[in-house]
């Protein structure tokens, strides 16, 4: 294969050469307008998506600010409350007596002060951290080594600050620190042990603030403890120590989530709310789900118009072909109807009036036909009133000259010599001659105008009697004759066909010691070929042309007898017939004539 | 003459044709009581007993046959057959017509109003001997005309 076929077969391809147009042109349009709302989708859903992201974002830290802030203000009123008790003197006195002064006030105080059973317990410590008094629940204090408070908390005059939160068990507790000042000195510390448990409705309106498919978390600055205030879980996987405005993860759920995280002021905790992607881009997926609805339907009405408006473009088309069709064909067409003023309408006028104008010249075509078949068939009549008058009044006066030459001869004859006998003869053959001569011509004019009628004739019995009418079984011939086809023609005149050849054939062997003569057949691209072979005297070939020309002959009359017609007439007879005449001779060594007729 | 006793009427414009019929039918004693008329007016009135022949002749004693040529002046041999055919007393009167051609138009015509033959007149003189010879011995004495 070579380079111009590919290419070829690509670009038939390509440009969909087996489709009608009604067919490419809404493919057209499809993958025109898919290309448009594709790319036009794409670019705004990015655009979309970007901004989705972003307003997410915003939310997200103005959410964790303001959470945060909310931490931080519970934070402060629960300072309130604690500050308010280690300013009282009692508290003051009973740490610095190390607890043997004031105990009943300050346990009062304490007491007082505990809101709640949340409030697990409440200890007073002396400047070096040792307890003074305590009040709440002694087993778990046992368990809350102090050092987990001041590790993380580093502690002022009149400071207050919310330890790290840690876990017992699966119960989570958190410090609350306030130094107990006296004279600008730190003399001790009021720590409370509050149990970490937020109530489910607790979460719920957290929930429903934040956000469906968003999170809070509750962490330790250190990353020692995360909670999401209900129980432990599993630390996020982000770097807390990085400074990053925003964390991207998958979250412990498999869910692709962005995070931020806010230190709640006053404490050592961590706020860290997390909004799933998937809620941020909603919006997004949203919009790309309508993108996605409102260019399929887009596409699929264009298409559809698309089609429509092809339909109504091909439908005057087809029109237009089936008319030129029915033109081409030879048949009359019916105006092609024009309800339209554009390209195809100008068209479809266009081909009206050609179609008029074919049709007037067509019908001014079959006039002159006709009148020139008038024309001709007057001819025709005025020929044939010309032959019968050739044939009537040549012949009769050729009559009158050979009767009464005859007469003459018959009344007179015995009174003249040898001689004028000769001559009376010489007048009377040539006459006879001049009658044989008018007979043949007329014979050949009738046949130009003679209607033939075809049907299938048994050639071999053909043969067969030409052969026996003019031989009369008797004669000197040898005959070699080759089973023949049946034909198809006229009979009466193809005998004379056969007539005229035969008769020629013996005429012009009959000088040869041994005439022989040949009669065969042959097929030749839907023509049957018949031929007539003598080995008579020939003739030389070039002349062969002349041969099937009225008056033509290649033999003196003194040699051979006849008119020059006989052959002229085959000639007539077989083109008639839509056949064809030819010869092949050799001087001295005989002819072959062929001559072809149409099978059926 | 007795134009009651014509056995063959002749009706033949040219004159050497009608010459050399009758020296035909002369030869073979067929020409005794023939009539010869030069054109189709003259024919008529013989046959039908008008013009010069009225009272001549009866129409009832018709010739034992006419031999008609077709192309004649005045009225052609189509016309005078049609009128002997055509006539209830003349239209068992054998015809014979004769024409020079048998590219003749008018052949099938002499034959649709009932002619009864047709010879066409051959150049050569010994065919036309003999044609004429035949002719009158066939219509004249092997043929039996209906009994009037």
């Amino acid at each position: 294969m070579n380079f111009k076929s590919i290419s070829n077969s690509w670009y038939k391809r390509f440009t969909f050469h087996g489709l009608s147009i009604q067919q490419r042109l809404p493919l057209l349009i499809c993958v025109l307008l898919s290309a448009v709302i594709i790319t036009f989708s794409i670019i705004s859903y990015y655009g979309v998506k970007k901004s989705a992201i972003e307003i997410g974002k915003n939310r997200l830290r103005t959410l964790t600010d303001q959470l945060s802030d909310n931490f931080g203000q519970s934070a402060r009123a629960f300072n309130k409350l604690t500050a308010a008790a280690v300013r009282q003197d009692a508290i003051k006195k009973c740490i610095l007596s190390k607890g043997t002064e004031s105990q009943q006030e300050a346990n009062a105080i304490l007491t007082k002060l505990r809101k709640d059973s949340t409030w697990l317990l409440i200890e007073l410590l002396d400047s070096n951290r040792i307890p003074v008094l305590h009040f709440g629940d002694e087993q778990v204090a046992t368990k809350l080594s102090l050092d987990t408070i001041f590790s993380s908390v580093q502690p002022g005059v009149d400071s207050f600050r919310v330890g790290n939160t840690v876990a017992v068990k699966d119960t989570m507790y958190y410090s609350v620190l306030t130094t107990v000042t006296d004279r600008s000195k730190v003399i001790g510390y009021l720590v409370v042990w509050q149990i970490l448990a937020s109530t489910p409705q607790a979460i719920e309106q957290v929930s429903a603030f934040i956000g469906a498919g968003s999170k809070l978390y509750i962490g330790n600055q250190d990353g020692s403890l995360w909670t999401n205030l209900i129980k432990p879980v599993a630390a996020p996987p982000i770097d807390i120590k990085q400074a990053a405005d925003f964390f991207e993860y998958t979250n412990a759920e498999g869910k692709k989530v962005i995070a931020t995280i806010k230190p709640v002021l006053s404490t050592q905790w961590l706020l860290l709310i997390e909004f799933s992607q998937s809620s941020i881009l909603e919006t997004a997926t949203r919009f790309l789900r309508w993108i996605i609805i409102a260019g399929s339907v887009l596409i699929a009405l264009s298409i559809f118009i698309t089609w429509l408006m092809s339909r109504n473009i091909i439908r005057p088309l087809n029109q237009l072909t089936a008319a030129a069709t029915a033109i081409a064909a030879g048949e009359h067409s019916m105006p092609v109807k024009v309800n339209r003023m554009d390209e195809l309408g100008k068209l479809t006028q266009a081909f009206n009036t050609m179609a008029g104008q074919i049709q007037l010249t067509q019908q001014d075509l079959e006039n002159k036909v006709q009148q020139r078949t008038v024309q001709l068939e007057t001819a025709n009549k005025e020929l044939e009133a010309f032959s019968y008058s050739i044939s009537h009044d040549l012949r009769s006066p050729l009559r009158g000259i050979i009767g009464f030459t005859s007469m003459f001869k018959e009344q007179y004859g015995g009174q003249l010599d040898s001689e004028g006998n000769r001559l009376i003869e010489i007048i009377r053959a040539n006459t006879l001659k001049m009658g044989n001569l008018i007979d043949d011509l007329l014979e050949f004019s009738r046949l130009g105008r003679q209607d033939i009628t075809k049907r299938a004739i048994p050639t071999d019995q053909l043969v067969a009697d030409v052969i026996k009418d003019l031989t009369n079984n008797d004669s000197a011939v040898a005959w070699n004759i080759h089973p023949l086809p049946e034909s198809y023609g006229d009979k009466s005149t193809l005998k004379q066909v056969w007539v005229n050849f035969i008769s020629n054939a013996i005429k012009y062997s009959r000088k040869v010691a041994t005439p022989r003569i040949e009669i065969g057949s042959g097929t030749d691209k839907g023509y049957t070929v018949f031929f007539v072979k003598d080995n008579g005297v020939g003739f030389d070939t070039k002349y062969k042309d002349k041969l099937f020309k009225v008056f033509q002959r290649l033999h003196s009359a003194h040699e051979f007898e006849g008119s020059g017609v006989g052959l002229a007439i085959v000639e007539r007879i077989v083109s008639r017939h839509g056949g064809k005449v030819w010869v092949e001779a050799e001087k001295n060594v005989g002819a072959t004539f062929y001559f072809s007729l149409p099978e059926q | 003459m007795n134009y009651n006793l014509v056995d063959i009427l002749l009706v033949e414009d040219n004159d050497y044709d009608a010459e050399l019929t009758i020296h035909e039918l002369k030869k073979n004693n067929l020409a005794n009581n023939l009539f010869h008329v030069r054109d189709g007016e003259e024919a008529l009135d013989f046959i039908f007993a008008m013009g010069k022949y009225t009272g001549l002749r009866a129409i009832e004693s018709s010739p034992k046959l006419i031999l008609l040529d077709i192309k004649m002046p005045k009225i052609d041999g189509i016309e005078v057959l049609e009128k002997i055919k055509l006539n209830a007393q003349t239209k068992k009167t054998p015809v014979v017509i004769l024409t020079s051609s048998k590219e003749d138009p008018d052949i099938q015509r002499c034959y649709d109003l009932g002619a009864n033959s047709y010879i066409v007149k051959p150049v050569n003189f010994e065919s036309f001997a003999q044609a004429i010879m035949n002719l009158g011995f066939y219509w004249l004495l092997l043929n039996h005309p209906p009994v009037k």
